[in-house]
């Protein structure tokens, strides 16, 4: 391994190669509750700038066979991370963080993979223009291309969907250092602008490979005017028959920026006073746009959804508070209830009732244990164009252990009884692989041969996707 | 805080990195910690990754023993900004009705404390760097980091044209606290006289502890050495009684939150029957009292350095410096990372002016770049270690930028 880090040290210079005992604690976890009681030390970190240096890395990585994890922001929490970390060269992106291009003609901003979100959104805000899907629920923190491996969702994913639907291109590191450029900028002389051309979709392979296939260094996406105008609205229901047509009704027309459907459990713990009085659901909605016209009659239609179906108006501030202080309500349910674990995962929209009512089964028959350790559940779902979602966190004392175990029971059965009922994860990690990837031998023995014919030395992140170890 | 407070806060993180990296257009936050761009930008540098090494610690994957060089070097390059403490979004619940217009105390990690438990841990270990080693026992034995004879803390009286009372054998209204920094550093002896003056011509009747004021024992405790922090605090809350004193203006913002936020850990509702100030908020009230004339036909265009340990992490003193500024007519031109989101001058955490990292982040550097932006022709500042760093940042980036305190901006102009 001394050798190895000599070679990085040539490569990125000493200040950006550390294989220090606490810098390798320090990266041994991402947000995942099973790093947190099971962390694995990578045996090396470098930070590289760019490009070059990555593809020199990598001509390293498959010299010495040593495996490659690649990590952004380090808070997924679906298990990206392989079986082969405490081996491995462990790349923090956070370096390349930079605007490669806003392109106002071409109507797509490009950035380097270890820009945030929070960086990107602001820099697109000061030149007056926007993001569909702005960024996963720790987007502050969380960057641009450890979201397009990890296929996050997250604000904006109502109208825009995941990340991955507003990708047009994407700059990546092969396994053997070769760059690849997919969309138009296959053409030479064409510009970052669109995604599904040329041929087959490329990108497609690497939005979700959690870094098995190479490591995305650009990332281009769609960009929109600034919107001025929003309007907000919340509607609280009484049974779940009303408030799934609703929201099934609100994705068919998909004209919201956002639809946040709260199950029970969710209104209980985050809307107390709307669960005292009663009701069992609550619905919001965002919308935003360019012109006042427009968020009007969009908001005439949803309104008039909801009360056709049965809701009751309430405070828009319940549906405000979130979009305006993106990214940061998550963080403070720590003080009040715990770390969160998610389980989310997508549902069709008329299927999501279904779905959602296995899951809030399943989480009742755990009450009086969650009670005992501190563990709550508080189901959002939140629309993905017109397809439905469910999502579950699961919040815990991490203090406890008996707290962590009894979290992670929760954890992997909501992902079970979801998978039963016909509901689908769209971030890959451990937690799904049994009820998915593990079920489906066609689909993994693509997998297997996509990552031999690109990956034959099986440096990149081995083991995740429950792809081959060796 | 204690070792057990930062023991429950270190199980709040979430481990979102809004500690590390947090850009938000809204309000103008940005560069959340000072040494994330500036050092090599490891996580173990970034409040995130000491976090989760404490926890590691507490939970005994890893012992103090097995702390590398690398890791000590970088626990004393953090500079206790508060920064990343403050745009934590872990809040206190009953505080959530104030969001986002939170106070300090409401963000229930304190990043800060839990990089003091770690230097704690360094030292039981005894493994801590020579540097700090050596300003450690110079507090021990001369009280203040230099170690410097006592006696030069009076040398900034020879440029004076009056005498200072000294507090330990006449009785006077205000003690000046002076600390342990500014009084044997030329730069800070020019701002001490200005306040001196400026206090004068107030006709407040003040003093000092001359060469018997020690330092406050901030410094130590933020180095990690709790029983000398405890040591220094009984030493100094006894002096303030023997003397009677019952108001102190703090030269330094670094005393003025010892004071104010750190004796009551080891004091019982820490300093009983003593108002305690920065400077800027006595004169502030001097001026509001009318008993300070300030004529307020200045010439200048300034610029304001918020110090961390007045602003975040004092519960927000933002406008009294500036509510002086605007006295005395001088145009203000704010910097992009102000009051919350402001950034460090690099001097502080105990290491910032006493430890050279492997680093070498020159986060003075930085800041001094930021306030050329703002086009002002001078650079204000209101804390010794401020001035000291900032000028050094200005000459290093060759900026012509004048570094004044503030209580020299009001010498020239009453």
């Amino acid at each position: 391994m001394r050798n190895v880090v000599e070679s990085l040290i040539h490569i990125v210079g000493s200040k950006f190669v550390s294989d220090d005992l606490c810098d390798r604690w320090a990266y041994s976890s991402d947000s995942l509750i099973y790093d947190s009681t099971e962390p694995t030390l990578p045996a090396v970190v470098v930070r590289p700038s760019g490009t070059k240096e990555i593809q020199e890395i990598l001509r390293v990585a498959n010299e010495t066979r040593i495996p490659v994890y690649v990590r952004g922001g380090g808070t997924q929490c679906s298990g990206a991370r392989g079986e082969k970390i405490s081996s491995s060269i462990l790349i923090d992106m956070t370096r390349m963080n930079k605007i490669v291009e806003v392109d106002e003609e071409s109507i797509t901003v490009t950035a380097e993979a270890g820009m945030t979100w929070g960086k990107l959104n602001a820099e697109l805000e000061k030149r007056g223009w926007r993001l569909g899907f702005k960024g996963p629920y720790s987007g502050y923190g969380s960057t641009v291309g450890g979201s397009v491996a990890y296929q996050s969702n997250g604000l904006g994913s109502t109208r825009f969907g995941v990340v991955g639907e507003e990708v047009t291109n994407l700059k990546v590191i092969l396994p053997n250092s070769e760059i690849l450029q997919t969309g138009t900028a296959v053409n030479p002389n064409s510009k970052n602008y669109y995604r599904y051309c040329i041929g087959p979709d490329l990108a497609g392979i690497f939005i979700g490979s959690l870094g098995t296939l190479g490591v995305i260094t650009e990332v281009t996406l769609r960009m929109y005017p600034e919107a001025p105008y929003d309007a907000f609205g919340s509607y609280a229901f009484r049974n779940y028959e009303s408030s799934h047509k609703c929201y099934y009704d609100w994705l068919r027309n998909t004209v919201a920026e956002d639809v946040a459907w709260y199950a029970e459990d969710g209104l209980e713990v985050m809307v107390p006073e709307l669960a005292e009085k009663g009701y069992n659901s609550m619905l919001t909605y965002v919308v935003e746009d360019v012109s006042s016209d427009l968020v009007g009659a969009r908001k005439k239609l949803l309104d008039k959804i909801a009360k056709e179906s049965g809701g009751e108006e309430q405070d828009p501030a319940y549906a405000r508070e979130g979009w305006k202080c993106k990214f940061e309500l998550l963080p403070r349910w720590v003080a009040k209830i715990g770390i969160w674990q998610w389980t989310c995962h997508l549902a069709s929209a008329g299927g999501s009732l279904r779905d959602l009512k296995s899951v809030l089964g399943f989480i009742k028959s755990y009450r009086d244990r969650a009670k005992t350790y501190n563990v709550y559940s508080a189901t959002i779902s939140i629309g993905h164009k017109t397809c439905g979602h469910v999502s579950t966190s699961v919040y815990y004392d991490q203090s406890n252990p008996e707290s962590i175990k009894l979290a992670k029971e929760m954890a992997e059965g909501i992902a079970r009884t979801a998978a039963e009922s016909g509901g689908c994860n769209y971030k890959p990690g451990k937690l799904w692989y049994p009820y998915t990837i593990m079920r489906n031998p066609v689909y993994r023995e693509v997998l297997i041969k996509l990552k031999k014919s690109l990956d034959p030395n099986n440096i990149m992140n081995p083991g995740a996707l429950t792809l081959p170890l060796d | 805080m204690a070792l057990e407070e930062a023991k429950k806060s270190v199980y709040l993180c979430a481990r979102c990195g809004y500690c590390r990296d947090m850009v938000r257009a809204r309000d103008g936050t940005d560069l959340m910690c000072p040494l994330r761009e500036t050092s090599s930008g490891f996580e173990s540098a970034i409040a995130r990754g000491r976090n989760w090494i404490f926890r590691q610690a507490l939970e005994g994957r890893i012992g103090p023993s097995d702390f590398s060089k690398k890791f000590v070097d970088r626990l004393y390059m953090c500079l206790l900004c508060g920064n990343c403490t403050e745009h934590c979004l872990v809040l206190d619940p009953s505080s959530w009705t104030r969001f986002p217009k939170n106070k300090f105390v409401d963000h229930l990690i304190n990043n800060d404390e839990i990089t003091m438990a770690l230097r704690s841990l360094v030292i039981e270990e005894g493994r801590l760097p020579v540097q700090i080693r050596n300003v450690l026992e110079n507090i021990r034995r001369f009280g203040n980091p230099l170690g410097a004879p006592p006696k030069e803390r009076e040398t900034f009286k020879k440029a004076l044209d009056f005498d200072i009372k000294n507090a330990t054998e006449e009785k006077c209204e205000v003690l000046l606290y002076l600390g342990s920094i500014a009084p044997y550093n030329q730069r800070n002896q020019r701002t001490i006289q200005a306040l001196a003056r400026v206090l004068k011509a107030s006709n407040v009747d003040f003093g000092t502890f001359g060469d018997k004021e020690t330092e406050s024992g901030g410094l130590v405790r933020e180095l990690g050495e709790m029983g000398l922090f405890e040591e220094l605090s009984q030493r100094n809350a006894e002096l303030f009684q023997t003397y009677g004193i019952n108001r102190i203006v703090c030269l330094s913002p670094h005393d003025y939150h010892t004071f104010v936020n750190y004796y009551q850990d080891v004091i019982e509702g820490g300093l009983v029957g003593i108002e305690v100030q920065h400077y800027t908020q006595f004169l502030s009230d001097l001026v509001r009292n009318g008993e300070l004339e300030i004529r307020g036909n200045l010439r200048r265009t300034v610029t304001f350095h918020d110090p961390c340990n007045l602003g975040r992490k004092s519960g927000g003193f933002y406008d009294p410096p500036r509510e002086l500024i605007r006295a005395t007519g001088a145009k203000l031109a704010e910097m992009r990372l102000r009051r919350e989101n402001s950034y460090c001058c690099g001097g502080g955490g105990g290491g910032g002016l006493w430890y050279e990292p492997e680093d070498e982040p020159k986060v003075e550097n930085q800041r001094a770049k930021q306030a050329l932006e703002t086009g002002a022709d001078t650079l204000l500042v209101a804390c010794p270690q401020c001035a000291q760093m900032l000028e050094d940042g200005m000459k290093a980036v060759e900026g012509t930028m004048e570094v004044l305190d503030l209580a020299e901006l009001i010498e020239e102009n009453i």
